[in-house]
């Protein structure tokens, strides 16, 4: 008996009724059992029935560092891609969902890094700050906040270290708590109530405090 | 005397120096892992309360809601499609497969452009009808036509020889006129 026929038939445990840790316990064997299925007997499509079942979620955590829908967009199908592709480097300590949002928010931040080096390097061919490059204009007082507010959040999240931002964005998006996200990263549960906590602070600090100095010149 | 020169920003530290960690974790609902004092601290420091609004605030901020897509999945079947994406631990035995296709090719190969080491001239006449495609009764056909002194293409044969020939044809035995009435 293969893994993925045990977890067919784990996949058979208590009925989940409407105790939401049961429920969500439930969707986590069940997902579980699809990836089994694809990684051991290759079935693309247990693969993509998995796809079906996480993309909000793999797509919402890309869209928490991004703060664009075009954008997570591309995160989540480069994350599915990598998870397609490295299925072996699943370890199964955590669920399997918890480890498609990490690669997700790889991606994400991967782009942001890209992006980065590409506005320095159009400072460099300009001869000046990309920040004096102008964007696009606000309809309102709102919606200028309110961009102001992600490119703040944007930027905070991508200063932040990398597992603190994981943990923090499997909390806060995923409702993961801290004993499964310890247990998908492998580190103990200290250490992630340390990393979400600290996360949490240091983005307060960018939102309430605004922006640095040079940013605010910047969109001027 | 040096003129100052304006400094680059610094990374700004947390203004919260001592909030504690139990904090988060009460934000979060993980109440076995709040102090115990944690809830008359926050009765008496009014600047705790203030950091769970801005908690609940970074909290909203991240929440973006995001619906399911029903194209996502064909999206990515395309994608994959047009990259071609083989899963990476699949590839040993996608190399076995192809060194037994290979190994297959060789020989077919080596049959067809060295030689066929079974080739008819040394074989057994058995062996020959065996592997000709040719029916056998046409073979003791032809045998009993050459038996009777006529030439395959030289128009219908004699009845005196047409008989034998028919025998063979029917199934009778190959050396019947050998046999006893002779």
């Amino acid at each position: 008996m293969d893994a993925a026929e045990a977890e067919d038939r784990g996949a058979t445990g208590p009925s989940a009724e409407n105790d939401p840790r049961e429920t969500r316990a439930a969707e986590n064997r069940e997902e579980r059992r699809l990836f089994l299925r694809f990684r051991e007997r290759g079935d693309p499509s247990a693969f993509e029935e998995l796809v079906r079942r996480t993309e909000a979620r793999v797509r919402a955590v890309a869209l928490a560092v991004l703060r664009d829908p075009s954008g997570a967009e591309d995160a989540a199908q480069e994350a599915f891609l990598r998870a397609f592709r490295r299925a072996d480097s699943y370890r199964g300590d955590g669920p399997v969902a918890a480890w498609l949002c990490r690669i997700s928010v790889r991606c994400a931040h991967d782009r942001l890094r890209r992006a980065e080096r590409r506005r320095r390097l159009l400072d460099l061919v300009r001869g000046g700050p990309a920040a004096s490059v102008p964007g696009p204009e606000p309809a309102s007082d709102e919606a200028a906040d309110a961009l102001r507010t992600g490119a703040e959040l944007r930027a905070a999240l991508g200063r932040l270290p990398a597992p603190e931002r994981e943990a923090l964005l499997l909390k806060e998006v995923l409702g993961m708590t801290y004993r499964e996200i310890a247990a998908s990263g492998g580190v103990p549960l200290g250490t992630v109530q340390s990393r979400i906590h600290r996360a949490r602070l240091r983005l307060a600090d960018a939102l309430t405090s605004g922006p640095p100095p040079n940013a605010r010149e910047g969109r001027r | 005397m040096t003129a100052r020169t304006p400094e680059a920003p610094k990374a700004r530290k947390p203004a919260v120096h001592h909030c504690p960690e139990g904090l988060s974790a009460r934000f979060d609902g993980e109440s076995d892992l709040t102090g115990a004092d944690l809830d008359a601290r926050l009765a008496s420091d009014p600047e705790l309360a203030r950091e769970l609004q801005r908690f609940a605030a970074v909290s909203r901020l991240l929440q973006a809601p995001v619906e399911p897509d029903p194209g996502f999945v064909v999206r990515f079947r395309a994608r994959r499609e047009a990259q071609s994406v083989i899963p990476r631990w699949t590839w040993p035995q996608l190399g076995r497969r192809l060194a037994a296709a290979a190994a297959v090719l060789l020989v077919a190969a080596a049959l067809t452009y060295l030689g066929n080491p079974f080739s008819p001239s040394d074989e057994a006449p058995a062996a020959v009808a065996a592997a000709d495609p040719t029916p056998p009764e046409a073979l003791l056909l032809l045998e009993g036509e050459l038996l009777a002194g006529a030439s395959p293409s030289a128009g219908p044969p004699a009845a005196a020889a047409t008989e034998p020939v028919l025998q063979i044809a029917l199934g009778a035995p190959v050396l019947s006129g050998l046999g006893p009435g002779r």
